[in-house]
């Protein structure tokens, strides 16, 4: 709102009553400033806070771990309980080692400026196929890989089934039986999402991993041999702040 | 800074100090107490209780966030010779050249230098690459032809970016006839990386490849960063 000042003209009282109205108007206005009175783009990045509200280091695993039909079977699209996914880990399947894993300060996504929260995870296949003892095993293109993401909030794991990403094992044409086996795949399978309130109940966010499965088209064959190879595996996650309105 | 509290009110019968008046209007030694506060200082206090949220339109391009995108529509060969052993990117040997950082070639259209304006709390790099080559399948490590990409920042490798390509090709030993190309195994990669520790100033980031196949060909859809205040 523009200002209004009263100016004292010739003829004008010019007394204490006519000082303090006219300092007071301006000290009234400027205490109390609305949405007009600010120029368009007044507000430059020493004037406001950061949009980030939390963001933990990324963590990574370089080393080749694997997981197999015996120990990280796929259990089926946005299969609860969710503690029946296995977490990609330091030492597989087995699990024990460090699990792809980030723990980031409580984050409320019921709070009006929640924005939601950026997860990134790249996770490399390495291999998908048979390994058996002898002979060609199971053909590789009957394996698939699932990867996903899973939020702690509150007190209890969410799995977000629209984050579910699949691979299939595939043969180089060309190959035998015998040599099918030996090949990697080295695909790379990137996730990103935005967590939202709704993902979890609305409840507080503390912390966010990435899960994988294996799978083949039928039961033929040795669970334990059938291996979902990881190679290098990255999970990062930001707390961003900020409503459209 | 408060609401702005003039210190001086004037009374009937008084009279009116000049410094006194001068003092309401111009005073730096008593900050929010007189009108100089209107010289840069005026804050969230003094914004009216009915305001609510500040708008989009108050806030200057780039405050928050900011970032650049390159890409190419060209499609680029890195040729790495008939001979692994001869690779233009592994002056040594075949098997280990790879692991040096030093040995990796730039892609054109997925290298940037960027201007950080402050220390910011994070920076996203995000990149789609399509990469087809005639790096090869055979059981013998010493004879595979393979293809890697490595991220760097400021000539930094990230050694959580890495990525060994997939193979195109079968090796007509292993086939028993000819090597069979496999033209579905090209894939496009989106890969990521986040910093923590960048500070305010210049920095560079770039996609790198190594390759001992005799051809890769590189499509670079897009590199991005974005800076988050």
């Amino acid at each position: 709102m523009p200002i209004t000042y009263s100016r004292i003209s010739n003829g004008d009282a010019f007394d204490a009553s006519s000082l303090n109205t006219s300092f007071s108007s301006i000290e009234t206005s400027l205490n109390g400033l609305t949405q007009a009175d600010v120029a368009p783009e007044t507000f430059g990045r020493d004037h406001l806070p950061g949009l980030v509200v939390a963001v933990p280091t990324p963590i990574s695993q370089v080393a080749v771990v694997e997981y197999t039909r015996a120990n990280a079977a796929y259990v089926g699209w946005g299969h609860t309980p969710v503690t029946d996914w296995d977490t990609i880990n330091t030492n597989g399947g087995a699990g024990g080692g460090t699990d792809l894993e980030l723990t980031i300060s409580a984050v409320d996504p019921t709070d009006s400026k929640y924005g939601g929260v950026l997860v990134f995870l790249n996770a490399q296949v390495q291999a998908l196929r048979d390994f058996p003892s002898s002979g060609p095993g199971e053909p590789q293109n009957e394996f698939f890989g699932i990867f996903a993401i899973q939020v702690y909030a509150g007190s209890s794991w969410f799995h977000l089934a629209r984050t579910e990403r699949y691979v299939r094992g595939d043969i180089l044409t060309g190959a035998t039986a015998a040599t099918q086996s030996l090949q990697s795949l080295f695909f790379d399978i990137p996730i990103r999402t935005l967590i939202r309130a709704s993902d979890v109940s609305n409840n507080s966010i503390t912390k966010i991993r990435a899960v994988c499965a294996i799978a083949k088209l039928d039961s033929a064959g040795t669970a334990a041999d059938h291996k979902l190879q990881l190679k290098r595996c990255t999970l990062s996650a930001i707390a961003l702040q900020g409503s459209l309105s | 800074m408060t609401t702005i509290t003039l210190p001086h009110v004037f009374v009937d019968g008084s009279i009116a100090s000049s410094d006194e008046v001068m003092e309401n209007f111009y005073n730096p030694d008593l900050p929010g107490q007189s009108f100089e506060t209107l010289n840069g200082y005026l804050d969230n206090s003094n914004r009216a209780s009915g305001w609510g949220e500040l708008d989009f339109r108050h806030i200057r391009q780039g405050a928050f966030s900011s970032g650049e995108m390159v890409g190419k529509t060209e499609p680029m060969d890195f040729m790495g010779g008939t001979l692994a052993s001869a690779s233009v990117f592994n002056p040594g040997s075949a098997s280990s050249g790879e692991a040096f950082p030093g040995a990796y070639e730039p892609i054109s259209g997925a290298s940037i230098e960027f201007y950080l304006p402050d220390d910011p709390a994070a920076v996203i790099f995000t990149w789609q690459i399509f990469v087809g080559s005639d790096a090869s399948f055979t059981a013998a490590a010493a004879g595979t032809a393979k293809v890697f990409l490595y991220f760097l920042i400021d000539g930094v490798a990230q050694t959580e970016t890495k990525r060994e390509l997939p193979f195109m090709f079968c090796d007509h030993t292993l086939s028993g006839g000819a090597g069979a190309y496999n033209e579905e195994r090209q894939r496009v990669y989106s890969g990521h990386c986040v910093k923590t520790n960048l500070t305010a100033g210049w920095h560079s980031a770039s996609l790198r490849i190594w390759s001992s196949a005799n051809l890769a060909r590189v499509r670079v859809r897009n590199m991005k960063y974005i800076r988050f205040k």
